[in-house]
């Protein structure tokens, strides 16, 4: 039954966004499986709200007719050429540390270790199952220390697979973490080869599946939301890149719905989410666009994932998590920017993932990358500015609040930094590529040189 | 992948020994095995309390661990309330049940325990309740106001 969750949220995501995805099926499945979990959560709230229990067939049915139109015709995936030695290692690679991980036994720990995942995201799940709905819980919301504000797309795709199952069983929630991290695989291999070669783009993937502190987010804090949301951004950023580099309607569709998604998953998504929205809006403002439809695409989604959910909060008089409430500590800058700086350096937790960005940074126009590109470490730097922000306004005691929190967060951007240095490095290669002669060119000029 | 190798090669023997010790249990067991002894007590608080109920659980544990309980009995307890605290003398605040959990020797060597509990004054407390459950872990105590 767990399998079979799995398997219709990818579906439910592919029939909702995959027209407008190009690429095998793994960019199908783990880019549906992203959408799919955040869209069947989204209704499962509006469900839970007007409803006294939640039924698999009053969630499952609306999404049928979509189905029988979009699979009236089979689903035609590209069929992907035979990889090259290069790409066979990188591909080998890429499965090295997950085979390492994936041992159904690292998950146990969680017991022992990192229980804020029972405490807040498991614990939910598991409520909404047993009330079958989102209303008792909030209601009973000040008799627990569950951090009742955060956003709900965690729990309430956990509760979905215990709806499928007929039992709260918490290993499978446990589980979605480690598949969110192939999903997160699969969405930074769709965005790099994308944007470039498929041999760069294997290359920065098994990268990616390699991060230790990305692993162990994954893996060893399994139950909590932090790798749900780094797919979210990654997959939120990237399309506000194609849109911006592309300008097509789809790619400000999927960046609004991603992003928004991203607000759905963690509070940290709320300002990825301003950041993307702010980024379009100021682009479209600039070209004086009046077309309805752009606004209606970045607006729309924001509207749908953040608004109810806020309004939710209010009506059933649930205190907010307070993070950006306090009073400016000035002092806190220095160790809080000094943290970030010396943890992103760390080769053993982010190999060089922040070095690559750094120095993709004066590579990138002579990679033949123009202006759009700065969009990507942008909102990098947004995102660590808005936890400096957090830090500077010292609602906690900044040693302990680093130490609970640095790692996680600058695991959620490590992938949309290396996907900037990813579209360095294959903007470089292509380049050369262009300025060299092919190898047929360059033997054929040696031989007429030799006749002479 | 030089400077990923090492990391991956740890976990390759992590594994191997979280494999070798936990191989034989069945799930249940393993969660009891990983979580203790909070799951043990967890599950025996369930079959004694109804579903409904709140439960005051005075428990003798380090403050980390107050909270750890806290966390963990809410999860398996629910829709039951649960309130841990490590104050002997906790008002009941309209719990009907009350549970005395002391921790694990362990558990108290990694944090020592530096609430209030007054052994005699606790006894008295527990006289005026009806015990319900005893094992070495818990002691579970309904209210007698609450109809059987």
């Amino acid at each position: 039954m767990f399998i079979l969750g799995v398997a219709l949220t990818s579906l439910i995501g592919w029939l909702a966004i995959g027209r407008w995805l190009r690429g095998g099926w793994p960019a199908g499945l783990g880019l549906g499986f992203a959408a799919g979990a955040g869209l069947l959560s989204l209704q499962m709230l509006l469900y839970g709200l007007a409803h006294d229990r939640w039924s698999l067939a009053a969630i499952l049915l609306p999404w049928l007719p979509l189905a029988v139109f979009r699979l009236r015709r089979r689903p035609a995936f590209e069929r992907p050429r035979p990889p090259a030695w290069l790409e066979w290692i990188a591909l080998a690679a890429m499965l090295a540390a997950p085979v390492a991980w994936l041992a159904y036994e690292r998950v146990m720990p969680l017991n022992t270790r990192g229980w804020d995942a029972w405490a807040i995201w498991l614990f939910k799940a598991k409520a909404f199952y047993l009330d079958g709905n989102v209303q008792t819980f909030l209601r009973r919301a000040g008799d627990f220390t569950a951090q009742p504000s955060y956003p709900l797309l965690i729990p309430l795709q956990g509760t979905f697979l215990y709806l499928l199952q007929g039992a709260p069983a918490d290993h499978t929630i446990k589980a979605l973490s480690p598949l969110y991290f192939f999903a997160l695989l699969a969405a930074f291999y769709y965005l790099a080869s994308r944007f470039g070669p498929r041999a760069p783009a294997l290359v920065f993937t098994a990268m990616l599946a390699n991060l230790h502190m990305v692993n162990i987010v994954a893996f060893e804090l399994a139950g909590y939301a932090d790798t749900a949301l780094s797919v979210y951004l990654l997959l939120g950023a990237g399309f506000l890149y194609a849109w911006i580099k592309e300008d097509k309607l789809e790619h400000l569709i999927l960046a609004s719905l991603f992003s928004s998604l991203a607000a759905w998953t963690k509070d940290e998504g709320l300002f990825f989410l301003a950041g993307v929205v702010a980024i379009a809006a100021s682009r479209l403002l600039r070209r004086a666009v009046r077309d309805w439809r752009p606004w209606t695409a970045l607006l729309a989604w924001p509207a749908l994932a953040v608004v109810p959910w806020r309004i939710t909060l209010q009506v059933f008089g649930v205190p907010g998590s307070g993070l950006f409430q306090g009073a400016w500590n000035l002092s806190n800058l220095g160790p809080g920017l000094s943290a970030i700086l010396t943890q992103a350096a760390k080769p053993n937790a982010y190999n060089l993932t922040f070095w690559l960005l750094l120095a993709s940074l004066p590579l990138a126009r002579r990679a033949g990358l123009d202006a759009r590109w700065w969009i990507l470490p942008a909102l990098v730097c947004w995102q660590l500015a808005g936890l400096l922000g957090v830090y500077l306004l010292g609602r906690n005691e900044i040693r302990w609040w680093i130490g609970t929190s640095l790692d996680r967060i600058l695991s959620q951007v490590a992938p949309l930094a290396l996907l900037a240095s990813a579209l360095v490095a294959a903007a470089w290669l292509e380049a050369r590529e262009r300025q060299t002669p092919p190898r047929v060119e360059r033997r054929r000029a040696r031989k007429s040189g030799s006749a002479a | 992948m030089l400077i990923a190798w090492p990391h991956i090669l740890e976990q390759y023997s992590s594994v191997a020994q979280a494999r070798a010790a936990l191989a034989p249990l069945s799930r249940e067991d393993r969660a009891a095995a990983l979580d203790q002894p909070g799951y043990g007590v967890a599950r025996e608080i369930a079959r004694a309390v109804p579903s409904r109920a709140c439960v005051l659980v005075l428990a003798r544990t380090g403050p980390e661990h107050v909270k750890y309980y806290q966390a963990r009995f809410a999860y398996y307890l629910y829709p039951r309330k649960a309130r841990v605290t490590d104050r002997a003398d906790a008002a009941e605040s309209g719990c009907a049940y009350l549970a005395v959990f002391r921790d694990t020797p362990a558990n108290l060597a990694q944090e020592p325990f530096p609430g209030h509990w007054d052994e005699a004054q606790l006894a008295a407390r527990l006289a005026r309740l009806t015990k319900i459950h005893a094992d070495e872990s818990v002691e579970i105590f309904r209210s007698p106001e609450v109809a059987r």
